[in-house]
């Protein structure tokens, strides 16, 4: 028995060596030799994403007749790339809302399809096939750490790149051209996802500049067919036009354009699938647009597009079997390991003349740790604007999911200067913010965000892995000035994704200041508890005349780790009565304890005045009392104040019941106002049984208009109208020697 | 005895559908007559509606007719809501002079017209009070001058996708009021009573 088992073990070892003989011969027929393993090429990783990811629903408009969304399809495989598909609904002169037919396909597909590396877009090919000067192009931006064309060699007779592009074949370049544009699909979809990014539509005018600012604002070359802009994770930003001029209305596609920070980084998706035979999801394009006018130093009126990476990409050493798949000789050796890489990067568009896009200026970084290198390697690519002076500070900014806020301050001179504010997660962990110059990107401010006591805001995770700020990002937004006058940032509110709400004055000059918490403890454990989407901001009048800022936001109590019965819930907090004074500087943030409040009363569906701080409330989104309650699981639009009446409209997919929330805060700010108060269905909500709410807006006409899934449109109307309402320029004085401001119900039996 | 038993069988058969065919034509009386009451109900319910409505129209009428003579001047709260009702530089009370007459049968209305341009004077707030909204003089667009503000009770978040209303306030010289229109039934079991704000420029 011994003597057999000793012949099987030498015949396990002879086998062993055979196949490794094997392999090392399969491999390479010759010696490699590499000059410089720092060269050894590093892409960005592919990701793996939420299943349920909660972002991109945003949608909010007032006074406009077109919504749209976006869904995704999750792809077969894990990692694989996943589609996008935009939908679109527009109120037709008629009153009725048509679902406008999505056009994807382009005009003339070589003009409308392009790369941005300098200001003016470059097309990847013309009518002869795939441009020489786009591999020439990805040799100077997107090889990581640089390109080096005689790089290894073989028995020393032939030296090869370190990063092919299209240098042995174009091939590949036209497959992936067929990728961008949708000729090959996506998870079965024309587009890819969005990630953090829910479609733009933007108008020719913005009321609140032609209003207050300059009546000649809104940019000439926009006509009255308003555009949908919209970033997909394939790297490519698109612009729809809407045709309401035509029936049924349409999305057109104008254009797809990769901005420098994708370019450099969505090459590899098919660099990937060489590798792996499907396109996997890099996130290239993840995070929001904003689109603003702006001034330039001339004074000349700009339309700015601003966009970022999002969540960014994980950097990780180029396979050793790529060269192989790329058509060169194998390599023998290992790869280079590279750790804690990141690629992240903001680009900036001028759209002044939205059939002819120009980069405004972009910024891009990569870095990474090799194993064998204590130091870290960064690289950091950037125009000479950016990067000069006090440009200095990109190098801290890593995830950007919130979406930019831009608008402007005055100086002592009256003169406008314009800021794009952003609020982003730093390489050091921290919540950081960003106070840019939106025409050229040179960053004039950044810090983090700190309480009065100088303690730093952190991310948190859900289940330890996954960053909240991913499931539910931070949101900023800028709100009119309680006083009137001018709309400055003078009023930015920041809701960070840990639950931590700051107002940041800079018209002031101030920083940032830390208002309150909201957060959920399960076992005295507090987890904060993110903002869903965004918040709305109103000035409510008390029975003094007095105006009190309101607050409301939908927070999520159930996923930071809180009590598995608590749902997502709407909060509403009256600043000044619930903070108090929260300029001076012994103020001490509040911490709205959302679970500790309601105990477990809030398995009602009660308004709930918080139990120990008053002029807050909320409301946890399920259509009644205890754990078994059906939750309102979709918001359909966030909260929206209007006319003293706070409006959430949301649906359960488990009671496939819809609920259109009409709160009147006259019932909120009252002395009277007792710990609870039921709501009554009719007054406080309207319930939709076995129907699904799909979007939610108030239309040019002042009628908060709700598509549903039956095809149908609630309409309710609330007697308001609009200043510059419909697609027109301008709309500074109405003529209307009568206005109607509201019209409501105040009582019936 | 087998042809007995089937003749008695079928006699209860027959009592025992006669039975059913009553039953179910009680239960069909009775879901009739409620939809009947319900659809009543509904039609009133339109009715007060619409008569609410037609206040609401009528009162617009009312203050656009006499928009050149209505008091400009800031009333002064004296703890009565008749104190702010639309007075013309006359002194009369114009809700009080005129009323409309109800477009519906068997329902009566009462048109209120409130000026929004009031001093408290030291009262508490109630809810029979109207917004206040001093009168102003905007400007129209441009920029600086005379403070513009969107008015209470609405989002104030900048954003270029979302219009807002200044309730008339730009421009020239405006003036808010709050028309009020109860609709009820004779007996005054049922009503419906809306309320629009409107600003009239000047």
């Amino acid at each position: 028995m011994k003597k057999k088992k000793h012949l099987k073990g030498t015949f396990a070892v002879l086998l062993g060596v055979v196949l490794c003989i094997g392999v090392v011969a399969g491999r390479s027929s010759g010696v490699t030799t590499i000059t410089d393993m720092a060269r050894w090429p590093v892409w960005p990783d592919y990701a793996t994403v939420s299943n349920s990811p909660i972002a991109p629903l945003s949608f909010t408009s007032i006074g406009r007749d077109v919504m749209a969304w976006v869904q995704f399809t999750a792809p077969s495989a894990s990692g694989g790339v996943w589609g996008g598909e935009i939908s679109a609904l527009y109120r037709t002169d008629q009153g009725d809302y048509e679902e406008a037919s999505v056009i994807h396909t382009y005009v003339n597909q070589n003009q409308d399809v392009g790369y941005m590396v300098e200001s003016s877009p470059e097309q990847f090919k013309d009518n002869t096939g795939i441009l020489n000067q786009v591999a020439s192009n990805m040799q100077t931006c997107s090889a990581l750490p640089s390109y080096v064309a005689e790089w290894y060699s073989v028995d020393g007779v032939t030296c090869y790149p370190n990063q092919a592009f299209g240098i042995y074949s174009n091939a590949w370049i036209s497959a992936w051209f067929n990728f961008l544009t949708g000729s090959t699909l996506k998870a079965g979809e024309v587009l890819a996802d969005s990630g953090h990014a829910p479609p733009l539509v933007v108008w020719k005018s913005n009321p609140w500049l032609a209003v207050f600012v300059d009546e000649n604002s809104p940019p000439e070359a926009w006509g009255d067919n308003p555009y949908l802009f919209i970033p997909t994770n394939d790297g490519m930003t698109q612009m729809y036009e809407v045709r309401t001029d035509v029936s049924p209305s349409q999305l057109e596609r104008e254009w797809s354009m990769t901005p420098l920070p994708a370019f450099r980084a969505a090459v590899f998706q098919e660099w990937w699938k060489r590798l792996n035979g499907s396109y996997l999801r890099i996130t290239n394009l993840d995070g929001p647009l904003a689109v603003h006018d702006i001034e330039n130093s001339s004074g000349e009126w700009k339309r700015v597009m601003l966009g970022a990476t999002g969540m960014g990409s994980d950097l990780v050493s180029k396979p050793a079997t790529a060269w192989l798949a790329e058509g060169y000789p194998d390599i023998e050796t290992l790869p280079q390991s590279a750790t804690g890489g990141r690629f992240r990067g903001l680009y900036a568009f001028d759209i002044t003349s939205p059939e002819s896009p120009r980069q405004l200026w972009s910024w891009s970084l990569a870095s990474w740790v090799r194993d064998s290198q204590s130091q870290e390697s960064l690289y950091m690519w950037d125009p000479a604007s950016v990067m000069s002076g006090e440009g200095q500070g990109y190098d801290a900014m890593s995830i950007v999911n919130a979406r930019p806020v831009i608008g402007f301050t005055t100086d002592e001179e009256d003169q406008r200067v314009w800021s794009a504010l952003l609020v982003c997660i730093d390489t050091s962990g921290y919540f950081r913010w960003y106070n840019l110059d939106p025409a050229t990107g040179e960053i004039r401010g950044t810090g983090v965000f700190a309480d009065q006591d100088g303690a730093v805001e952190t991310p948190e995770y859900y289940d330890g892995t996954m960053l909240i700020e991913d499931l539910a990002p931070s949101r900023v937004l800028s709100a009119f000035p309680k006083e009137g006058s001018l709309p400055v940032l003078s009023d930015v509110y920041v809701w960070l994704s840990n639950g931590s709400c700051y107002k940041w004055n800079l018209q002031g000059g101030e920083a940032p200041v830390k208002l309150f918490r909201t957060i959920a403890s399960k076992n005295h454990a507090p987890n904060g508890s993110p903002p869903i989407q965004d918040f709305d901001v109103a000035y409510i009048t008390d029975q003094d005349g007095t105006l009190h800022t309101y607050i409301a936001g939908v927070v999520a109590l159930d996923f930071p780790q809180g009590n598995p019965h608590d749902t997502t819930s709407m909060f509403v907090v009256d600043l000044e009565d619930a903070l108090g004074d929260y300029s001076i500087e012994t103020y001490d943030p509040v911490i709205f304890d959302l679970q500790q409040a309601l105990g477990q009363d809030g398995d009602t569906a009660f308004v709930v005045k918080h139990a120990t701080l008053d002029e807050s409330f909320f409301v946890q989104l399920q259509d009644g009392s205890g754990a078994n309650a059906d939750e309102f699981d979709r918001l359909v639009a966030s909260p929206l104040f209007i006319n003293n009446t706070l409006y959430l409209a949301v649906y359960s997919s488990e009671a496939n019941l819809s609920r259109l929330y009409t709160l009147n805060m006259d019932d909120f700010n009252t002395a009277d106002v007792s710990s609870k108060v039921a709501f009554v269905e009719g007054e406080d909500y309207l319930d939709f049984s076995g129907e699904e709410f799909l979007a939610a807006t108030v239309d040019s006409e002042g009628f908060l208009s709700i598509p549903k899934a039956d095809g149908t449109v609630e309409r309710i109307d609330l007697n308001i109208s609009f200043t510059g309402s419909g697609t027109g320029g301008g709309g500074t004085e109405s003529d209307d020697v009568m206005q109607t401001v509201f019209w409501r119900v105040r009582r019936s039996e | 005895m087998t042809v007995k038993k089937r003749g008695g069988f079928a006699l209860v058969s027959v009592l025992v559908a006669l039975l059913m065919v009553v039953f179910l034509s009680s239960i069909v009386m009775d879901i009739t007559l409620n939809q009947h009451k319900t659809s009543m109900k509904t039609i009133e319910g339109q009715r007060l509606y619409n008569a609410s409505q037609y206040g609401l129209e009528w009162g617009k009428a009312l203050l656009l007719k006499y928009r050149a003579t209505l008091e400009e001047d800031v009333l002064v709260y004296n703890g009565s809501i008749s104190s702010l009702r639309v007075k013309t530089t006359d002194g009369t009370v114009l809700d009080q002079s005129m009323q409309p007459t109800s477009p519906e049968t068997e329902i009566s209305l009462q048109v209120t017209l409130l000026d929004c341009n009031y001093d408290i004077s030291g009262h508490s707030w109630t809810q029979e009070l109207p917004p206040l909204r001093l009168s102003t003089t905007g400007t129209g667009g441009g920029g600086g001058g005379a403070t513009v503000t969107v008015p209470a009770g609405f989002s104030v978040v900048i954003d270029p996708n979302r219009l807002f209303t200044f309730g008339g306030d730009q421009g020239a010289e405006s003036h808010a009021y709050i028309i009020r229109s109860l609709a009820q039934t004779t007996g005054g079991e049922r009503y419906f009573e809306s309320e629009t704000m409107v600003v009239i420029t000047q």
